[in-house]
């Protein structure tokens, strides 16, 4: 059996609830997005008390499988104004297995007025307490003071002040194993919806007692041994270990899709000095605190993470990641590391998406608010977001908003979410991924660009995306680390073999790719029955009408394509 | 003279000599057992463009050859 456990955050009853249906056993993305679909009202707002938020674990989380422990948070989306799953590392969902809990649900809420609460979760109960001292402060001080009262070992997740002014590029922070609220959930602005419920944070505290059993020990062993021998003997997953994903910025300008100038270019001149040897150097060079390798939650044999030190070598942000590099760096024709990553840190801080805010400052440049290229003012826009100014909360409403303001066409979005990394018209798999998305533009929900034999055309992109749809699905649907994809995308038996052991449940291969089917047909019906209409699912018409300058490609995906790429 | 470089690796620059146009996939395997690559996923580029693994390698091409990563 798997538990649920509800807090109504009005009236701060709590009960919990067992089951035992496969969605439950699987957790991740499977039970968020059923939750969801089941019991938020498609067309509530979001930030009301019919929407709810549900924090799941997945099926092989505290265990030692690696990279098994990431926690998928679902609710609507007050960015997308559709349903969202957005998923961190770190160790809370392990801190939910201890507690023997499969999902969190946070429903209701209390008048706005309302004090700010810690939801706080032990072997012992549920309590809400004091939460205004967290009030106002930046996410690297609430981490700190989270741990001083409840030990860096706890899982805590928190928001930061952008959220607790319910603006829509905020995300949900998760701690890492040294405490640190590090690990985002960053995607379709969570963060405001935890917010309208007046949890500031939800603390599940280390002291749980529930251990993993197995139905054959051995057989979980070896299994888990397995998966550590394919992530190890997989050439692509060292790579990651080495380099994290930053290895992309050459990958995308050699194939001419580096988002560059507000997604008017493919390619940036200068843009090794932002690859991902530079910032392999970089940290060596800088030593201290600086790592090049590093794992987000415990165990992980890939440990793409990283910490990015300042000169001094002090940690100055942890991670960097290349969807930052790109829309924080080469979006905005900026070259320098250290301007990225305290732009990163100024993110992490104020508790915002750096995709969506990067993209909203590359609006902004557009709009002439500075010049692209410019490293202070680019920093200064990230510090208009901490100081939450009135240009501030427009950038942290997200590009869409941004450039209806601002008075600029080209708004690098779909529904409302930011472009992620990949120039779409240079890329038009990815395109395809992006409008045919639930969560609006996304590229982890169906990644083509590295099985693209001509990615300029859209010749056979809508198969191309629905296949990647699915692999892509499939590790959000248990819980597992995305990456671990690479391992397992021709054969899912280690991983399902991993399910029998433990729970005795026998679970095939095409038995498990119609439930992430299911999923992705219960997600576009949330977002039809929320009002959100076919048409809704394109680019900005700029992208249509205008080439780009190194592909010389445009958009010329049709309605047509996009709703059968949708169609499961 | 094809060129072949292991992006990504701090293997040099393979240079092979083909008497005739010969497809990517035999050509790969050579430079990377030459290189001491291991090949795993990759994305191989001339131009600007991707070579898939049937298209053929003419003499003076270069080639980029990345592992085939993704962001995350």
């Amino acid at each position: 059996m798997f538990s649920i456990l509800r807090i109504n955050t009005a009236t701060r009853e709590t009960r919990k609830e067992e089951y035992s249906a496969t969605e439950f056993l699987l957790g991740g993305r499977t039970l968020s997005s059923r939750m969801v679909s089941r019991e938020v009202p498609a067309d509530c707002e979001p930030l009301g008390k019919k929407n709810a938020l549900f924090f799941c674990n997945g099926a092989l989380a505290g265990t030692s499988v690696s990279s098994s422990d990431r926690v998928s948070i679902g609710g609507k989306s007050p960015l997308t104004g559709g349903i969202k799953e957005s998923n961190a590392g770190g160790v809370v969902g392990t801190r939910m297995s201890q507690q023997g809990l499969r999902c969190i649900a946070l429903e209701d809420a209390p008048p706005a007025n309302s004090s700010w609460q810690i939801i706080v979760i032990g072997k012992d109960g549920v309590e809400f307490t004091d939460g205004d001292f967290l009030a106002g402060k930046g996410v690297y001080e609430k981490s700190e003071l989270l741990s001083a009262q409840f030990s860096t070992k706890a899982g805590c997740i928190t928001i930061g002040p952008a959220a607790e002014k319910l603006l829509y590029t905020s995300g949900i922070a998760c701690s890492d194993p040294h405490g640190v609220c590090s690990r985002y959930a960053g995607r379709g602005g969570l963060g405001a919806v935890m917010a309208s419920k007046k949890i500031i944070a939800v603390v599940i505290k280390n002291d749980g007692e529930v251990k993993p059993e197995f139905t054959d020990t051995e057989q979980f062993k070896d299994g888990s041994k397995k998966i550590v021998r394919l992530l190890r003997e997989n050439p692509v997953s060292s790579k990651f270990t080495k380099y994290g994903t930053a290895a992309m910025v050459d990958i995308c300008q050699a194939l001419k899709v580096l988002p560059t100038r507000n997604f008017t270019h493919g390619v940036m001149e200068g843009a090794e000095k932002i690859n991902a040897q530079t910032m392999y150097d970089t940290i060596k060079e800088r030593g201290g605190d600086g790592l090049t390798q590093h794992a987000c939650m415990h165990p992980c044999a890939i440990q793409c993470s990283n910490v990015y030190p300042d000169k001094d070598g002090k940690l100055l942000c942890s991670p960097v990641e290349y969807e930052t590099m790109a829309l924080m760096g080469s979006n905005l024709c900026l070259k320098n590391l250290d301007t990225i990553a305290t732009m990163n840190r100024i993110a992490n801080d104020v508790g915002v998406d750096t995709l969506d805010c990067g993209a909203a400052i590359g609006v902004a440049m557009e709009a002439g608010l500075a010049e692209f290229g410019d490293n202070e003012a680019a920093i200064r826009l990230m510090e208009e977001i901490r100081n939450l100014t009135p240009l501030g909360r427009i950038l942290a409403s997200g590009c869409k908003i941004a450039a209806q303001v601002l008075g600029v066409r080209h708004a690098p979005h779909v529904l409302g979410q930011a472009v992620p990394a990949y120039e779409p018209r240079g890329t038009k798999g990815m395109a395809m991924t992006y409008l045919s998305s639930p969560m609006g533009a996304d590229h982890t929900f169906g990644f083509t660009l590295r099985d693209e034999d001509v990615p300029t055309s859209k010749e056979g992109k809508v198969a191309l995306s629905k296949k990647f749809q699915v692999i892509g699905s499939r590790m959000d649907a248990m819980g597992m680390c995305n990456f671990v994809r690479y391992s397992v995308r021709n054969d899912m038996g280690p991983l399902l073999d991993l399910i029998q052991a433990r729970y005795g449940v026998s679970i095939g291969a095409k038995e498990f790719d119609d439930i992430v089917k299911e999923t992705l047909r219960l997600e576009h019906q949330f977002n039809s029955d929320a009002g959100i209409p076919p048409q809704a699912h394109r680019f900005a018409e700029t992208f249509y009408e205008e080439a780009q300058p190194e592909t010389g490609e445009k958009i010329d995906i049709t309605d047509e394509e996009t709703a059968e790429a949708r169609q499961w | 003279m094809v060129i072949i470089r292991f992006r990504l690796s701090e293997a040099e620059p393979v240079r092979l000599e083909l008497e005739m146009p010969t497809s990517l996939e035999k050509v790969l395997p050579r430079a990377a057992a030459q290189a001491k690559v291991e090949l795993g996923g990759y994305i191989a580029i001339r131009n600007g463009e991707v070579v898939t693994s049937d298209k053929t390698v003419e003499p003076d091409d270069v080639i980029e050859v990345f592992p085939a990563l993704s962001g995350g």
